[in-house]
């Protein structure tokens, strides 16, 4: 029951503004020390996929940096392992792609050369700690053409505009009690609640997906969602499985702030890092350890390797190798990796991205309900 | 038909092959020793103390480095694995660990530091190298080798030693080099009683591989030998007028062989100038992959270094946490290091303290007291749980559970 795994790098980024605009999806960081794709990596490495292809469309140089030979997640192996796979075509097809679609038409070689028999795609959006073979033993035993991973969770109005949902009636009578009947794409109109949210992860025979593949050339097809899901969902089998582990969608800026604070719940960290017994793993960076000084009066925050705090920090994740410097108050504020915060400053309800330098005695307060982003290697 | 075995491995020559002493049990550390040998001894919130001597190989750009270990072994077999932590899973050369091993003519343990090398004179011979550095692997300091390696082509020397500078009245602890002008040693006291110089061997030796496996050989036939480095095969070099050189190093470089120097070393990375001893130059270590730690709401720290995993409830003061530590509400911690995955339960107080990994203490408990001049360091051993509201006097080794 071996299974490839196949990573789109890059689909949503509109959806995450600024956050994107040197990066892909893939890239961002979360948690203190971690980037999305490393969730999903991590997710196919401890579900026992050794071959994994990461279908990018641009701004991928960082990415291929961060994966490298794959051995930090061991997917750096001579059966299999990771592969980077850059835009390419021929003739007609060369160029970028469109949709998830197109893009699987580009590696159709890289896919049935491939000798696993079922193939595992996942987008980056989704953070979560799931264990692929049990998508995969349900995909079996439902006898369904295409499995689609959901998550049923409260959204608001924001957040359904950029998301994917789907019925899956719920009749005692029906004999598919798991088949999804509608799908939902990016529904804006909708204006808050609980649903079978997707979790852009999706699970299929290759055999499948060499014929999906093969029909869309045919017929010009270039999007999974738009173009299969949702066109033939009355004609294939297509499957929900819930995952009912943590689950966070990173979709637009302020989901971002809220799950990494989030991150500073016991519950939901443990969720996520620790009780499944399945780790996380990420790039090692050989850091030293955070070093506290004198001044250090930290609460309620999660703080990275190679950090040097002698400030004030409160309700805050403070990514590797940030300094803060004395009488310098952070609070309620995400400050990405190699950020320096001078003395007597004061931050609130603030996103500093990668590498922001805020010199001495800067006061920088936004709210809870309008965030201040800050773009990356900014000086203030 | 002969095969050669470089043949097989396809092995080139290098110019300098590095061997590392890691066999040693390190006594004098007592229960941190019982179950690993002192190089795998933690150090530092997140290495071991074989870190810094590999690191510093890679760093120098020496990548064929063996590691020759006897005592407990396995952990540190496992930790080196294939180097691939340190960069030095190679095509050609890397890390590889040298035991005691079985030879058609019986087998032996190592018997000393120079008979280590001697029974792995095939493993070095491989290389083919002209140069081999004999390095311990129980010192904390970082150094670039290759700077050494310069001095000793420069002086066309046989051996260079490094050594370093210690306060004239401890010197009688050390081996001495006794150098002149140019550098050249004419004398080597071990532990001498009235020191003529204050510069210490550090243990650190450059040889031209010709001279040193001509000694090594002829070292080993001497039965009153006791195929020792420092005791046996400088001094026969010295006596037989080889071109010896000492090469003094000015950073930071710590011996960790007792409780109180391990304590003090670590304590030291808390000091604002070893800060500033090569910041650039990494020390690599075998990671464990945990999220960044979480300090709770009750959790505070001063002065201290806390690695990933942690979760802080409690104070903790000018101390050293190692990952997965769990500090709970109440807690005071101060002056201690307290190593992997070890808890400590609610309001107990840990003081002047080692407590070694995945040890499990309990709450209203007082481990140690205020570290003054007349207290011992308190030790709690791997594995080891104590009860609740148990007191550990300053200065005891705890090797086995305490119920509370």
């Amino acid at each position: 029951m071996q299974a490839l795994g196949i990573v789109f790098s890059d689909i949503h980024e509109w959806d995450v503004g600024a956050l994107t605009t040197n990066r892909t999806v893939a890239a961002i960081p979360f948690a203190g020390r971690y980037w999305l794709i490393d969730f999903v990596l991590s997710n196919m490495i401890n579900s026992g996929i050794h071959k994994v292809g990461v279908i990018t469309k641009s701004n991928y140089q960082p990415l291929m940096e961060h994966i490298g030979s794959g051995k930090d997640w061991d997917l750096s192996r001579k059966n299999g392992g990771i592969a980077i796979l850059p835009p390419y075509g021929e003739d007609s097809r060369a160029g970028l792609y469109r949709g998830r679609l197109d893009a699987l038409t580009r590696i159709a070689n890289y896919i049935s050369n491939s000798p696993q028999e079922f193939v595992v795609m996942s987008d980056c959006d989704m953070i979560c700690n799931i264990n692929y073979k049990n998508v995969i033993d349900f995909h079996i035993k439902s006898g369904a053409d295409i499995t689609a991973v959901y998550n049923e969770h409260y959204i608001d109005k924001e957040s359904a505009a950029h998301s994917t949902l789907y019925t899956i009636p719920e009749d005692s009578s029906n004999h598919n009690p798991d088949r999804i009947t509608e799908v939902y794409i990016e529904p804006w109109y909708v204006e808050g609640g609980t649903f079978k949210v997707s979790m852009n992860t999706w699970v299929m025979r290759k055999d499948y997906m060499l014929n999906m593949i093969a029909n869309s050339i045919a017929t010009g097809k270039t999007h999974l969602v738009r173009d299969i899901l949702l066109a033939e969902v009355d004609n294939i089998n297509i499957a929900g499985y819930e995952h009912k582990g943590y689950c966070a969608h990173i979709n637009s800026i302020n989901n971002y702030f809220k799950y990494n604070i989030e991150m500073l719940d016991n519950n939901k960290r443990n969720e996520l890092f620790y009780n499944t017994g399945r780790n996380v793993y990420t790039k090692v960076r050989d850091s030293e350890p955070a070093r506290y000084g004198e001044n250090a009066n930290v609460r309620n925050s999660l703080v990275a390797d190679a950090c040097i705090i002698d400030g004030t920090v409160e309700n805050s994740v403070i990514f590797r190798g940030v300094k803060v410097s004395k009488n310098s108050v952070v609070k309620n504020c995400v400050v990405m990796q190699d950020g320096i915060i001078g003395e007597d400053c004061n931050l609130e309800w603030i996103i500093a991205d990668k590498g922001v330098i805020i010199t001495d005695g800067k006061k920088l307060t936004a709210d809870k309900e309008y965030l201040m982003y800050i773009t990356k290697n900014k000086r203030i | 038909m002969v095969t050669n075995i470089n043949n097989i491995l396809n092995t080139k020559k290098k110019e300098c092959v590095a061997m590392i002493l890691a066999g040693g049990q390190g006594s004098r550390l007592y229960v941190l020793t019982s179950k690993i040998a002192k190089p795998a001894v933690p150090f530092g919130g997140k290495y071991r103390i074989i870190d810094y001597t590999v690191s510093n190989c890679v760093n120098s750009g020496f990548d064929t480095v063996g590691v020759l270990t006897q005592y407990q072994p396995l952990l540190l077999n496992e930790y080196i694995g294939n180097g691939q932590p340190w960069d030095l899973d190679r095509l050609e050369g890397g890390v590889t660990i040298l035991p005691p091993y079985q030879k058609n003519f019986g087998y032996d343990w190592y018997t000393g530091t120079a008979n280590a090398v001697y029974q792995n004179l095939h493993y070095v011979e491989r290389f083919d190298p002209d140069y081999v550095i004999v390095l311990g692997g129980d010192h904390i300091y970082k150094m670039d080798y290759s700077l050494m390696l310069e001095y000793h082509k420069e002086k066309n020397a046989d051996c260079t030693i490094a050594v370093i500078d210690v306060p004239i009245e401890e010197a009688s602890r050390f081996g001495i080099m006794n150098i002149n002008d140019d550098g050249s040693i004419y004398e080597f006291e071990e532990k001498p009683k009235i020191p003529k110089s204050n510069k210490a061997s550090m243990g650190l030796y450059i040889f031209n591989w010709d001279k040193l496996r001509k000694f090594l050989i002829e070292d080993n036939e001497d039965a009153e030998s006791s195929k020792d480095f420092g005791k046996n095969i400088i001094p026969k070099m010295l006596a037989a007028g080889e071109r010896m050189f000492a090469y003094s190093f000015r950073g930071y470089w710590r011996d960790v062989g007792t409780i109180e120097s391990l304590w003090q070393a670590n304590m030291d990375l808390l000091d604002e100038d070893f800060k500033n001893d090569l910041p650039d130059w990494k020390i690599y270590s075998r990671t464990t992959g945990k999220p960044p730690h979480y300090i709770g709401a009750t959790g505070s720290m001063k002065n201290s270094i806390i690695s990933e995993g942690c979760e802080i409830y409690g104070f903790v003061e000018h101390s050293i946490i190692f990952p997965g530590v769990k500090i709970n509400e109440g807690c005071y911690v101060k002056d201690s290091i307290i190593m992997a995955n070890s808890v400590i339960g609610a309001n107990t107080s840990v003081e002047y303290s080692i407590i070694d990994e995945n040890a499990e203490i309990g709450s209203n408990s007082k481990i140690g007291e205020k570290r003054t001049e007349a207290t011992g360091i308190t030790v709690v051993a791997k594995d080891i749980k104590i009860g609740g509201g148990v007191t550990v006097n300053p200065g005891d080794m705890i090797d086995g559970d305490i119920v509370g």
